[in-house]
């Protein structure tokens, strides 16, 4: 085979290596954008969101096998937020007023389970699991959560566009959800 | 979280709790709540059967069981039960046990069902409670009387302009009674248009760290923390000054003694229209035909209103913004605390916007309540820490050994300038000021009566 170039097999193994590629930089994009809400660098956070995100947790409840479909609900939302209610947000906890993160709570957001499907490099679908420590005062709790997000690729940098957080939980184990999981 | 099991009921040496059914009457009257009421695993099980198993207590909105065999697992107190609209259109609310063993009929949250399966040995119940089916009886259970066997149920049930509520008590007086001279207020946010109030998709639910009576004395109408603890909404712009500023303005009321309930109440300058800043396409559908002239002008100058329903059923009627650069939308959410144990309340929330209003403000107005006061509620999520730390300190030792009392006493004599408005055109004693606490000593008095009725104190 000396001298002879298959190319179907260095069109797989490119193909392969774009994909390895594309999945490293979704995990290193999750990764540094779980760093800055664990950080509290929360306008940071804002730089790595498109401008006409759609950000959405919706309520869960438990129903009867068979109504799968509407076990998330389409009408009720622990958050159902755009770039301006985020953004609101994110100034609230910024500004020094929000009694409720005053001190921060301990927070670290584990991810992992991570999926990607691609169409193309400008839209990118990724599948990933959280696991949210959350800390306040003498409380401790745990949040869990599948997450499916829409990543767009705006100037060659990846952007979340569009996260639903599908929980765990029908009651948030919680006191309060200050900031975004 | 651990607590700590005190008191104990032995003939030599009285209660604690025995203490406080003698001396709270007079605490109260000195405006002082003893702190130790907000956490205890004695106290709290005496709440349970006096106050939740004696009273009428909310259980769902009649929007959220339209049809016939749709039902909701809520409960009362921490008892279960299931509200369910039967194949006869009757709502009743059914004890969530199997009369076999006891086991779980539903562990489901809501849906649709043509009757309720014991998974155990397979006993079946209509949706009206009755006993419909069971396995082998013939052979198994040949002298069984079924129609003795149906599920047990609350005895008495009732609505009250969608809002249903439940009592386990036969002897409770009737819930137009109960709730009183409060329908007049209650009137005001439930019958704005014919179709009504409905409640948008499924509950919020979440786990506070807190006893449920801080969920009641928050939203009775303690008018006095939003300029302290909720400054930083009004720096980012998410509310006006005057639907949650500094309390003590001009046309702020306070509505307390009004049949055990009470609500805080901010209003604009006679002859403004508000409607809680519902927009003209939604408030110009307002009519006030099932409103008295007073109800409905009130409604017109209204900013925002508080109040609970005794003894857990709270609501908010605001207008307010997600995002300072989009207009406020107003909604009504009504909340109920409901007791998870000692120190320990799941928060459930419900939105509500007039049936006539467009699916577009519907979906506008749920943001805007989504931000305010949700579990993510920029409001709400600064409560929640605030009542756990109640919750911790009244756990203490220090407490109970010390005598502990909390200051309930703003607008008594002597504090702040709050005068009984002779003119109000509505029931209750109103206070020309929010600048009081009335409303929460309201709760209190009505918390304490409820607690010694039928005690031996």
């Amino acid at each position: 085979m000396g001298g002879h170039f298959d190319m179907e097999k260095i069109m797989k193994n490119a193909d392969v290596g774009h994909r390895y590629e594309l999945q490293r930089r979704v995990e290193q994009f999750l990764y540094k954008e779980a760093e800055l809400l664990d950080r509290w660098k929360v306008m940071a956070w804002l730089d790595l969101i498109t401008a006409d995100i759609d950000y959405r947790i919706p309520i869960r409840t438990t129903l009867e096998n068979g109504h799968e479909d509407e076990l998330f609900s389409s009408q009720a939302f622990h958050m159902v937020e755009d770039y301006g209610s985020l953004s609101a947000r994110m100034r609230r906890l910024d500004g020094g007023f929000a009694f409720s993160e005053s001190p921060r709570s301990r927070a670290r957001r584990h991810i992992s389970n991570i999926r990607v499907n691609s169409q193309s490099d400008d839209i990118v679908e990724v599948t990933s699991n959280l696991l949210f420590f959350w800390a306040r005062d003498e409380l401790e709790r745990l949040i869990s959560a599948e997450r499916r997000d829409v990543l767009a690729n705006v100037d060659g940098e990846l952007r979340l566009a569009r996260r639903t957080v599908f929980l765990d939980h029908v009651a948030l184990p919680i006191p309060n959800l200050t900031v975004v999981l | 979280m651990t607590q700590v099991v005190k008191g104990s009921h032995s003939a030599e040496q009285p209660s604690q709790i025995d203490e406080l059914m003698r001396t709270m009457g007079s605490d109260l009257e000195q405006g002082l709540v003893p702190l130790w009421v907000y956490n205890d695993p004695d106290l709290y099980r005496l709440e349970l059967e006096r106050i939740f198993a004696r009273n009428w207590v909310f259980m769902a909105h009649e929007s959220e069981i339209p049809r016939k065999g749709d039902y909701v697992s809520r409960p009362i107190g921490e008892d279960p039960f299931i509200v369910v609209r039967g194949e006869d259109d009757k709502i009743r609310v059914l004890f969530d046990s199997c009369r076999h063993r006891g086991a779980r009929l539903c562990s489901t949250d809501k849906g649709n069902a043509r009757h309720f399966h014991c998974p155990y040995h397979g006993w079946t119940y209509t949706t009206t409670g009755a006993l419909k089916g069971v396995p082998n009886k013939a052979t198994a259970f040949t002298g069984l009387d079924q129609s003795q066997w149906g599920l047990h149920e609350a005895p008495r049930v009732d609505s009250y302009r969608g809002l249903i509520f439940a009592a386990l008590d036969p002897n409770v007086m009737p819930l137009k009674e109960f709730l009183g001279d409060f329908c007049w207020y209650l009137d005001i946010h439930l019958g704005l248009t014919e179709g009504g109030m409905e409640v948008v998709g499924v509950p919020h639910r979440w786990h506070i760290d807190a006893d449920w009576k801080s969920g009641s004395d928050n939203f009775a109408g303690d008018s006095y923390h939003t300029q302290s603890l909720h400054q930083s909404i009004l720096h980012i712009g998410l509310s006006s000054r005057a639907a949650a500023g500094a309390s003590g303005g001009k046309n702020d009321i306070h509505v307390t003694e009004c049949s055990g309930h009470s609500s805080s109440i901010r209003r604009k300058d006679p002859g403004e229209i508000s409607f809680w800043g519902y927009p003209p396409e939604v408030y110009e559908r307002f009519n006030a035909d099932g409103l008295t002239e007073g109800q409905f002008e009130l409604a017109k100058r209204s900013v925002s209103h508080t109040g609970t329903v005794f003894p857990n059923l709270s609501f908010i009627h605001i207008g307010v913004t997600d995002d300072p650069d989009k207009p406020m939308a107003a909604y009504l959410s009504f909340r109920q605390w409901q007791p998870k144990g000692p120190g320990r309340l799941e928060a459930w929330s419900w939105v509500l916007l007039p049936k006539e209003a467009s699916d577009e403000y519907k979906a506008r107005a749920y943001k805007a309540a989504v931000a305010t006061f949700s579990p993510s509620g920029n409001f709400e999520q600064d409560d929640s820490l605030i009542w756990s730390g109640i919750t911790r300190a009244a756990n203490s030792v220090f407490a109970r050994s010390a005598g502990l009392r909390l200051n309930y006493q703003m607008g008594m004599s002597g504090m702040s300038n709050a005068d009984i408005m002779s003119d109000w055109p509505g029931p209750g004693v109103v206070y020309d000021t929010n600048l009081e606490e009335g409303v929460q000593r309201t709760f209190f008095r009505h918390w304490y009566e409820a607690m010694r009725r039928g005690g031996a104190f």
